[in-house]
């Protein structure tokens, strides 16, 4: 219990007018003088014992109406003590390399038993922290800090959690990285997770593969190269150069006895994905030249298309690896929260129940003195 | 009718007898010759203006003359007031807490007027005038003694006397009441004042033998309302005025087994008195002391063969 008033304590010098009273009445006499007492000797008699003792009671009741009342007026208040809420700031970490919902998901789950709560979203991991910790000192109780990202490395480092209040927490969340299936990420040829591990393949930058069709005029070459790339199931990569002979092309005597046969597997599977457009498949240097034995344009695009994903040479151009933070080092960054103040809450006025019980007493006083023996004896005028 | 708490705020007792005993007359038909031993003696011719409650309606039927009875004047009898001065005289005491001064008259106030009033009566009418009581602890014996005497001085140094005392101790009624006796050298009155508490059966065998010796004995009782009633509620402390002794009682409960003692105490006295040819009056301090005057001297004419029987034998 708490007491919002206590000057109202001096009251209890107060008590001191019951015990006078008590003392002073004890002195003068009450007993009645009578005539006689042999009338009286016949009737039942009280045990002075008795008197003494209500006496006692009667003044424990008045000390005690005092005593309550005195409470009453010192506000009392009942107090409530509950664990400090900790107030909780989430910096979500909004570049690109992060799965945002998982983030967000992950950030609303923080605002469980939080008291004062507040996520943001930012890029600069570093900057958001600055702005976390002037957040959080401005704030009463106990404060903490979230932060949901994937961690790459060089994101965040140990001096940005230097400008955070000592007694603030810091927990780092870690969400997955951006799903692969998304290609809209410029340049990436592949990207791959792998654990704590993201690995991404570029490629050149994306160039057609060197294909000419030797026997058409330029523009009708590029259209059925372009109709053939569209369709074609072909994943970005270096590609091989690759030339198309149509059958009445006129060079197609001196490519022949220029080109040696085909002498790789990859080249016979080419040949044969190509299809029956194609009469002969011969190399000349690092160059493949299929001799097309159709003239039909579209059995030349199909022939093309067929022979496209087999011209990737599936080697990564360059790979890049690159690392997150650790569970370990994530975890060295982490804190608890110092605890705050236990809060007291003011519930209710517990002065009702003071006064309640000086109004019971008092009722109780009143039939206490009325009823103790000698009470004030009240003689009624013999009427006349 | 004089309120008891008026007279008895009157301080010059001779006043206050007079005025008693005039107001008591005022009731009855003045006649110098009524008073507390007047008999019949003869008869006289009527006089118109003679109050014909003295005509004798017997002679006139006889003799169908009128004639008025006159009544003599005895011989002097002298009278002896004996007062019980005791401590439970005092009761209820001036000054008690919760009463009102104009309430207070105690039996002893009410005890020396009615006495005042007694003796100023009897001088008026010629007679000798005597008082017995009991004085403050320390003068020799204890006991004040007044012989009777005719004359107004002597009345108002009695009545000066009587204004000066104070109830006080325990009173011996019985012994008061021989001295009382041996006042009277030969026959008289003897009127005993007291509430008869203590020493009730001495006293009223001291009364017997005086009647015997051929005096006109009354006992005067006076009780207070106060204490017949018992007025007070619950849990009381009382104590004996006289001995100092004290009881814890419930008033309530015990109210009615006292009120029903106390009233069977007073029967018995009278009762009693009754038997021993005493003369008993019952004087409460709330009745007023000229009604209470009046109305024993209309009793005590009311028999005046009984009257003259006491004092002639």
């Amino acid at each position: 219990m708490i007491w919002a008033n206590p000057w109202a304590w001096l009251g209890l010098t107060a008590i001191a007018v019951p015990i006078l009273v008590h003392l002073l009445a004890r002195q003068t006499a009450t007993a009645i003088p009578f005539p006689t007492l042999r009338f009286l000797r016949t009737a039942s008699i009280v045990d002075v014992r008795r008197r003494r003792l209500s006496d006692l009671v009667l003044l424990a009741v008045r000390v005690l109406i005092v005593a309550l009342a005195v409470a009453a007026l010192a506000q009392p208040f009942w107090r409530v003590s509950r664990p400090s809420r900790v107030n909780r700031i989430v910096i979500v970490d909004a570049s690109a390399s992060v799965a945002i919902d998982d983030a967000r998901r992950a950030a609303a789950a923080e605002a469980e038993g939080a008291g004062a709560f507040l996520a943001v979203e930012r890029r600069d991991l570093g900057g958001a922290v600055r702005e976390a910790a002037a957040w959080l000192s401005s704030r009463d109780g106990a404060g903490a800090l979230t932060i949901v990202s994937d961690f790459q490395r060089g994101a965040l480092q140990s001096v940005d959690l230097a400008g955070l209040p000592a007694e603030a927490g810091v927990r780092l969340q870690r969400v997955p990285m951006r799903d692969q299936a998304t290609a809209a990420l410029g340049g990436v040829a592949q990207w791959s997770v792998d654990g704590a591990r993201s690995i991404a393949t570029w490629s050149a930058p994306a160039s057609q593969p060197a294909l000419s069709i030797d026997g058409l005029d330029a523009a009708t070459a590029s259209a059925v190269i372009d109709a053939a790339a569209a369709t074609a199931d072909a994943s970005v990569g270096p590609m091989r150069a690759a030339r198309f002979v149509m059958p009445d092309s006129p060079n197609r005597q001196a490519l022949l006895a220029a080109s040696s046969p085909a002498d790789e597997p990859w080249m016979f599977e080419l040949f044969i994905a190509a299809g029956p457009g194609a009469d002969t498949l011969r190399v000349e240097g690092d160059r493949i030249t299929v001799f097309l034995k159709t003239r039909d344009l579209s059995e030349v695009a199909e022939t093309v298309r067929r022979a496209l994903p087999h011209l990737a040479t599936g080697a990564p151009v360059a790979e890049l690896e690159r690392l997150t933070l650790t569970d370990a080092e994530l975890r060295a960054l982490e804190r608890e929260p110092a605890p705050g103040a236990p809060e007291t809450e003011p519930a209710s006025w517990a002065g009702r129940w003071f006064w309640l019980a000086v109004l019971l007493l008092l009722a109780a006083e009143t039939v206490l003195r009325r009823t103790r023996p000698g009470a004030a004896a009240e003689v009624h005028a013999h009427a006349a | 009718m004089l309120q008891p708490e008026i007279v008895a705020a009157i301080d010059d007792l001779e006043f206050a007898a007079r005025r008693i005993v005039e107001s008591a007359r005022t009731g009855l038909h003045r006649s110098p010759l009524h008073g507390f031993t007047a008999e019949f003696n003869q008869h006289r011719a009527y006089r118109p203006g003679d109050d014909l409650r003295h005509l004798d309606w017997k002679l006139l039927a006889r003799t169908d003359r009128l004639y008025t009875k006159q009544f003599r004047e005895t011989t002097s009898l002298d009278a002896v007031i004996v007062l019980d001065a005791s401590g439970s005289m005092n009761f209820p005491a001036l000054g008690e807490p919760g009463e009102s001064k104009a309430v207070a008259v105690s039996k002893f106030r009410y005890g020396v007027l009615m006495a005042a009033a007694l003796a100023w009566l009897v001088s008026s009418q010629g007679d000798g005038v005597g008082l017995v009581t009991s004085e403050a602890a320390g003068t020799p014996g204890g006991e004040l003694l007044i012989a009777p005497r005719r004359g107004r001085a002597h009345l108002r140094a009695l009545l000066a006397r009587l204004s000066k005392l104070t109830p006080h101790g325990r009173a011996a009624i019985s012994s008061l009441t021989r001295r009382g006796a041996d006042l009277l050298r030969k026959r008289g009155a003897l009127i005993a004042i007291s509430d008869f508490y203590d020493d009730e059966e001495a006293a009223r065998r001291e009364m017997a033998n005086a009647v015997r010796r051929g005096h006109d004995v009354t006992m005067l009782q006076t009780v207070a309302p106060e204490e017949i009633e018992l007025a007070w509620r619950g849990p009381q402390r009382f104590t004996d005025l006289e001995t100092g002794d004290q009881i814890d009682v419930d008033a309530t409960a015990a109210r009615q087994e006292y009120r029903a003692a106390v009233a069977a105490f007073l029967e018995r006295t009278r009762d009693l008195a009754g038997a021993h040819g005493i003369d008993y009056l019952l004087a409460q301090t709330s009745t007023p002391p000229d009604d209470l005057l009046r109305h024993h001297l209309l009793r005590r004419r009311a028999l005046p063969a009984a009257a003259a029987a006491r004092a002639g034998r």
